[in-house]
Parts: C-alpha cells; structure tokens; sequence
C-alpha cells in the first residue's frame, strides 16, 4: 500500500473522504488486496460493535497482560515483524502455521506463557468457529431417512463426522451396536452413509465416534468455554483415553487462563501432566503451571515447575528453538529466586 | 442459480477482482464464483446501492451516499465469495459421489440433490455471514488492550466519545485514538484470521 493511499485510508476511517475519493479509494482496493483485506477487516469489525454478541464478548473479563511500557520498542519492532508476515502472507497462499506459538509477545522480565497453536492433521489451521444460532456438536444423532442402503443421519462436520468415518447404530435404549454405517457424504448438520452390516431403520440412534466429537467440540471452542468443561466431564465419565481428551484440553486450557480462571487452567494442565502426554504437551503445561505459581507468589514452585518444562524438552528435539527460548527466559527470570512468598 | 441478467456487463473490475480472490480461495471455477457473488450481492437492496455508488460506471451528482459504507460493502463481498467458494467444494464433493453411484442422468451437466443446502435468500446470507465475521472478530478480542476494550465497550454500548471521555475522565481525543487503534488492532487480526483461516470447507474437498 502506497503512502498516499495509506494516508487516504486514515481519512476514511475518520469519515473525510470525499465521495469521489470513496469511489477512488474502492477502485484502488480491487487492484491492491492490502486495501481490501484492510477495508473488509474494518468494516466487519464496526459492524460487529453494533452486535449484542460482541457486546457480551466485550463484557467478559479481558485478557491478562502484563506491564509493558517499558518494552515499546520491542512492541514496535514486533508489530513491524507482523505488519511485514501479513504482507508476505498477503502475496502467497497461506503456509501451514507454526505448531507452536506464544500468547503474549516476548514480554522480557515477565512470565511467557504458551499456548499451542490448533492445526489439523494436514497442518493447516483449525477455522471452525462457533457460530451464535448453531447448535453444539452432538454424540449421538439419529437416523432421519433410509432409502437403499443408504442413509441420511442427523450428525454432520459439526460434530467430528468426516467422509469415512463409522458410525454405529444403537435402537432403543439399549447400548448395544446393531449395525455400522459409512459416511459417504458430509454436511454441517448431516450427513448421508451407506449402510455396511446390521438391519437398521428410521429413528435409530447413530453414534459418532469418541475421538471425532472431541475433535469436533475442540474446533468450536471459542468463548465457550463451558462446552469445553462438559465435554471434557462426559469423556473421562466415559473412559475416553488421553489421547483422545487432549485436542479439547489444549484448547481449554489457555482459553481458561485468558478468561482469568487460573484455577480452572490449573486443573487442565495437571490433567495432561497426570497422564502420558507427549514431551511437547507436557513442556508447555508444566511452562504454563509454572507462570500460574508465579502469579500466586509461589516462586520455589514456578522455577521447578520452568526447569522440568525444560526437562521435557529435551526429550522432543524436534520442537522450535524459540519455544525453548521462552521456557529458558522464565527460568533466568527467577534465577537467584530461592523461596515462595506466602 | 440461473443469471437473472448480465451481472458483470458494468463491474468488469470488481469481477476480476473477486476472481482474484476466489482464486486464493482455493475456487476451481473463479471466474463463476465471483459471478455467482455479484449477482447475490446485486440481490441484496444494501449491497447493490453500495456496488453502484462505488463501483458503478459514473456517479450521478448529489447521488446520496448508501447505507452501506464501502468498508462493509467490501466486508460483505468477502463474506459472499467466501460462501460461495465452500458452495462450490460441497457440490463438488456431492456430485463426484453420485457420479460415482450412477444418479447423474445421461447428457446431463446439472446436478442438484434434496440434500444440497438451499441458496440462502440475501438476508439469510447477510445473517450468516455477518455471524460468521462477528464470531472471527469476538475471538479476536483478547488481542486488544484493556484500554481499548474498554473504550470500544462503551463505544459499542451507543455512547459518543464526549460522553466517554466524561466517563472515563479522558481527554475526548485520547479516546478517539484509542478507539480508532482497537478497532484497528481487531481489524489486523481479522485480516489475519480471515487470509488465514476462511479456506473452503474440509470435510467437503474429502
């Protein structure tokens, strides 16, 4: 974006556009995406100031920062770094983000923590969100019409089903599978599958499977975080594996640190770390519980909890040097720190 | 959808423009998809007297300004191509399947199934887009700083910037820059989100 262009879109955030300019101003944004990228972010974000669901967003407690006004030289050059990806990113298809990612910027002197960032198996990034009006992802649907061996089941992409994923069919109250179906075809809020053994009919329960639904309810959780807590509750009443409760944990867990409910952020990292998480999932969240103690005075704790975090990452070589950076930061950060304050 | 008219015969340039885009967008037919996006949009009252006052060939002479500000038309342009493109990988995906089990009559090149999502009318599309770009923008919010969170509640629960800088005990044009950079730093992070995130459907290109 030209300089000249730049100034004239200052002057039509702040309403001086005159209409030919307007007209100029909108000819120039459908030959340079830079301008119609910032046109369009701007005009959905006023629109979206005039929405009751952006005003109760608004009023939910705002994401813990820490101080940073000696740090706006940093702040600078790290919004020069992102204003100069957003235009490389604007030049190319968009690559597969990185797997790990900071939720504050480098704030030297203050705790990092870090959150994952959520990408599908393919590498490319979650976008699924929880749009108000549609309803959450479900475990079980139903049969709603059979033609053939084909069927039509209530259960779509919404809730984790995917084409080829199996289905099984229950009748009645009762919990044992009569048969098994295929997806063939995948909707939001339905799905068409052909039937692959068992006799089943109209009103039949379907099922999809444990891993997919969390998946599914990990990809809506936005600000949500209630879905993120019941679903979390119903898999482990469920005997739901690890493996298949950490797409939601990771997610859950900084979206409760953002809310502000350590406690709740807390108890998800403890969770990973009570199980046999990856050396990857346990680095983070013993970084993260680590930010937590030190946020309630506990400093004996958090360096512990910094120099396992770097323990873990020794059995992952793999992982970035930045992430390690960042757990290193923390634990010199608290170096010559030798006691918690309570 | 059958063209009702010619809707690129006057916005050759928005055309190629959104084509561009539905081309980024991973659309295997872009030229059709910002066709399919001018006509939808030239069906909504809002979008076609804003396409017309910005895009139309001259501007008659105290011609008033539409209702929708060019930001939000370009908002909406977006939001419809980018329903349009995952229109397309959901037919795309139905249609290999019945090919496959033999549905598609002999010579035939349409196809539609029951199953198929019916065209939203333009204010449904509205509605969901708008829905969809409100949610992006919600998620976004933990990228701004309290400051302008603050203000941009206040802001958005109808006060003027007198009156929140009253509230506040700010000066009115502190206020005016911070509403001006949150609503800037939301934007950036839309943009983001919106370049990176708004890819056609998954579960459909399966």
């Amino acid at each position: 974006m030209s300089e000249i262009l730049d100034r004239q879109m200052d002057r039509y955030l702040r309403g001086e556009l005159t209409p030919s300019e307007s007209r100029e101003l909108a000819q120039a944004a459908l030959s340079d995406d830079a301008i119609f990228n910032a046109l369009a972010a701007h005009g959905a974000v006023e629109q979206s100031l005039k929405s009751p669901d952006f005003r109760t967003a608004l009023e939910a407690p705002p994401v813990r920062r820490f101080p940073r006004r000696s740090l706006v030289a940093l702040a600078a050059a790290a919004a020069a770094f992102a204003i100069f990806a957003l235009y490389l990113n604007s030049r190319s298809k968009p690559q597969p983000s990185q797997t790990l990612a900071t939720v504050q910027p480098h704030p030297t002197g203050k705790p990092i923590f870090i959150a994952k960032e959520f990408t599908t198996d393919s590498g490319a990034p979650i976008f699924r969100s929880a749009t108000p009006g549609t309803r959450a992802p479900q475990r079980e649907g139903a049969i709603v019409s059979l033609d053939n061996f084909e069927v039509t089941v209530s259960l779509g992409s919404l809730d984790g089903v995917q084409k080829g994923a199996q289905l099984e069919v229950f009748r009645g109250g009762s919990n044992q599978p009569i048969g098994r179906l295929e997806a063939t075809t995948v909707f939001r809020d339905h799905a068409r599958a052909r039937i692959l053994n068992g006799s089943v009919q109209e009103h039949d329960r379907v099922r999809v499977q444990v891993s997919a639904y969390l998946t599914a309810i990990a990809e809506v959780l936005g600000t949500d975080r209630g879905l993120g807590h019941q679903a979390i509750n119903w898999a482990m009443a469920n005997n739901a594996s690890m493996d298949q409760i950490r797409p939601v944990l990771d997610r859950l867990a900084p979206l409760d640190y953002q809310a502000g409910d350590i406690a709740a952020a807390e108890r998800d990292y403890q969770l990973i770390l009570a199980n046999s998480s990856p050396p990857a999932d346990r680095a983070i969240a013993l970084n993260n519980l680590g930010v937590i103690a030190e946020q309630r005075g506990q400093t004996a704790t958090a360096r512990a909890s910094y120099q396992e975090a770097l323990r873990a990452l020794t059995e992952s070589p793999t992982l970035s040097a930045s992430y390690r950076q960042n757990i290193e930061s923390n634990v010199a950060r608290l170096a010559g720190s030798t006691s918690d304050k309570r | 959808m059958a063209l009702a008219r010619d809707a690129g015969g006057d916005y050759r340039r928005l055309l190629a423009a959104l084509a561009s885009r539905a081309r980024w967008l991973g659309s295997r037919d872009p030229e059709s998809a910002a066709q399919e996006t001018l006509t939808r949009s030239l069906g909504n009252p809002d979008s076609q007297a804003a396409i017309e006052y910005f895009f139309g060939e001259e501007l008659q002479p105290n011609t008033p300004a539409p209702a929708w500000p060019l930001d939000q038309l370009l908002a909406w342009l977006h939001g419809v191509l980018n329903f349009v493109v995952r229109e397309e990988h959901n037919r795309a995906s139905s249609r290999r399947e019945v090919l496959l089990g033999g549905r598609q009559s002999a010579g035939s090149t349409h196809w539609s199934s029951p199953l198929d999502p019916a065209d939203p009318a333009p204010d449904q599309l509205h509605a969901l887009i708008q829905k969809e770009m409100q949610q992006i923008v919600i998620e976004c919010l933990p990228a701004i700083d309290p400051e302008y969170r603050a203000v941009l509640k206040l802001r958005a629960q109808g006060l003027k910037y007198d009156e929140i800088a009253v509230r506040m005990g700010i000066n009115e044009n502190t206020i005016a820059t911070w509403v001006s950079r949150g609503i800037k730093t939301l934007g950036q992070c839309v943009r983001r989100r919106t370049q990176l995130g708004i890819r056609p459907n998954a579960d459909a290109e399966q």
